[in-house]
């Protein structure tokens, strides 16, 4: 049986270099995958991801390995990511970014089969339309349906509650479908 | 360890670069102390700005009270302009500032931003103010206010009495030391003995019930030590904390 990621953080935290190799494995494609919703250029994102990798090894010692490893790294890319954008488009992340979805309290938004009532989103129609839609909703579309996140797992990855991440992916699915039904006419 | 996807990946460029990074010791962990320190001081930084704006607000309070300040817009709308201009806006401000960074320190924590951020606002701002309410009705700032006064603290003293008494906006509090035929006279707690003028238009939206040894605020502009009263109110016993009636001297009774 193949080891957990928690497993393997355990011997990197113990010093098995070789460990922490495993892990980068694991994650470097999805990383990089997570990078390209971000930024365009090729180089900086692997720049960046060099650099997640970076901080994961030196700040692994941080890592409660009775918590699931997935939504800590997606938060350090985040981080990184984000803050990369700020550098080079500052009117994208404003430093005081208001959103009313955070300020607010939402209904408790549940993770329910809304998949299979509302029509499974599929990845085609995602990434035709992705880049057309509001970068707050995008982020959410990425962890759920390429990086398979959970909300509670977005909501950690994003530091934002959880009920706005149920929010966010109902408003991103309807930015989609409208923008799809603009585009090709057709009922997505 | 490794599965055979895994194994494909092992010639990856970035993963040897890093690997051999850690294995010449160019890239390493940071202690487990750092992260113990960095939450230490993350906890500490969080308690100094909540002790900071409960201090300055319940330091407002206790400002506005002892000037005189929070009971005039009991006068009407010319209580309210005057109330509103002599608010110690710079502490309100400097409150502000500390209550802000406080929301930014709480931000990083889970128990934060897993609720929406009206909850943590609302939460952070009903504690600082509750606690302030608390340090203030319990007379925190007058203990405070009569040890530097005594001491004579080269920072404290100044500060106390530059704000906690009337700073001539045409608000003076004082208690009644005796009745004139055209008003009363009042002692200020500096001992200045001042003539309170009464003329037809003189609201007293608290009633004419006063009696020697009463505390009063007085609204009106000062000329030498006259008052022309525009307002004049009894303080409400209750709005003192338990320990001043000893201060200030009860109902009716001389003060010393």
């Amino acid at each position: 049986m193949e080891p957990t990621d928690e497993q393997i953080v355990e011997k990197v935290q113990a010093g098995d270099a070789e460990a922490f190799g495993v892990l980068m494995s694991r994650y470097e494609k999805k990383i990089l995958r997570y990078g390209r919703k971000f930024l365009q250029d090729t180089e900086d994102i692997k720049d960046l991801v060099q650099e997640v990798f970076v901080k994961t090894y030196m700040n692994i010692r941080s890592f409660d390995t009775s918590k699931r490893f997935s939504p800590w790294i997606y938060r350090i890319a985040h981080n990184e990511f984000v803050n990369a954008l700020k550098k080079n488009r500052f009117r994208f992340f404003p430093f005081f970014d208001f959103d009313k979805d955070i300020v607010f309290p939402h209904p408790i938004a549940e993770e329910t089969a809304d998949t299979e009532a509302e029509g499974r989103i599929n990845k085609e129609l995602l990434d035709k339309c992705l880049h057309q839609i509001d970068a707050k909703y995008q982020e959410v579309l990425i962890l759920s349906y390429y990086e398979e996140l959970g909300y509670q797992e977005i909501a950690e990855v994003l530091q934002i509650p959880m009920s706005t991440v149920g929010v966010r992916l109902r408003r991103a699915k309807a930015q989609l479908k409208k923008i799809y039904e603009h585009t090709y006419g057709t009922q997505a | 360890m490794n599965t055979p996807m895994e194994h494909k990946h092992n010639n990856n460029t970035l993963q040897e670069t890093l690997l051999a990074k850690i294995k010449e010791g160019q890239m390493v962990m940071r202690p487990r102390w750092h992260f113990v320190l960095k939450a230490v001081l993350g906890i500490l930084g969080i308690i100094i700005m909540a002790m900071a704006a409960l201090y300055l607000i319940s330091f407002i309070l206790f400002a506005l009270r002892e000037a005189g300040l929070l009971f005039i817009p009991g006068f009407g709308f010319h209580g309210v302009g005057v109330f509103l201009f002599s608010l110690p806006w710079i502490l309100i401000l400097v409150s502000l500032v500390f209550i802000v960074c406080l929301e930014l320190l709480v931000k990083r924590y889970a128990f934060s931003y897993r609720k929406p951020l009206l909850y943590s606002v609302f939460g952070g701002l009903g504690l600082v103010v509750f606690g302030s309410a608390l340090l203030f009705h319990f007379g925190f700032h007058e203990q405070v206010f009569k040890f530097v006064e005594r001491q004579g603290m080269p920072v404290m003293d100044p500060f106390y009495r530059g704000y906690a008494l009337p700073r001539g906006e045409g608000v003076h509090r004082g208690s009644i030391s005796g009745f004139t035929e055209k008003g009363l006279t009042i002692t200020t707690r500096r001992g200045d003995v001042l003539e309170v003028q009464i003329a037809s238009e003189t609201a007293f939206p608290y009633g004419l019930d006063l009696q020697i040894g009463d505390e009063i605020v007085v609204l009106g502009e000062r000329a030498s030590s006259t008052i022309e009263a525009v307002g004049i109110r009894r303080i409400d016993e209750r709005m003192r904390p338990p320990m001043r009636g000893m201060m200030w001297g009860r109902r009716g009774q001389e003060v010393k």
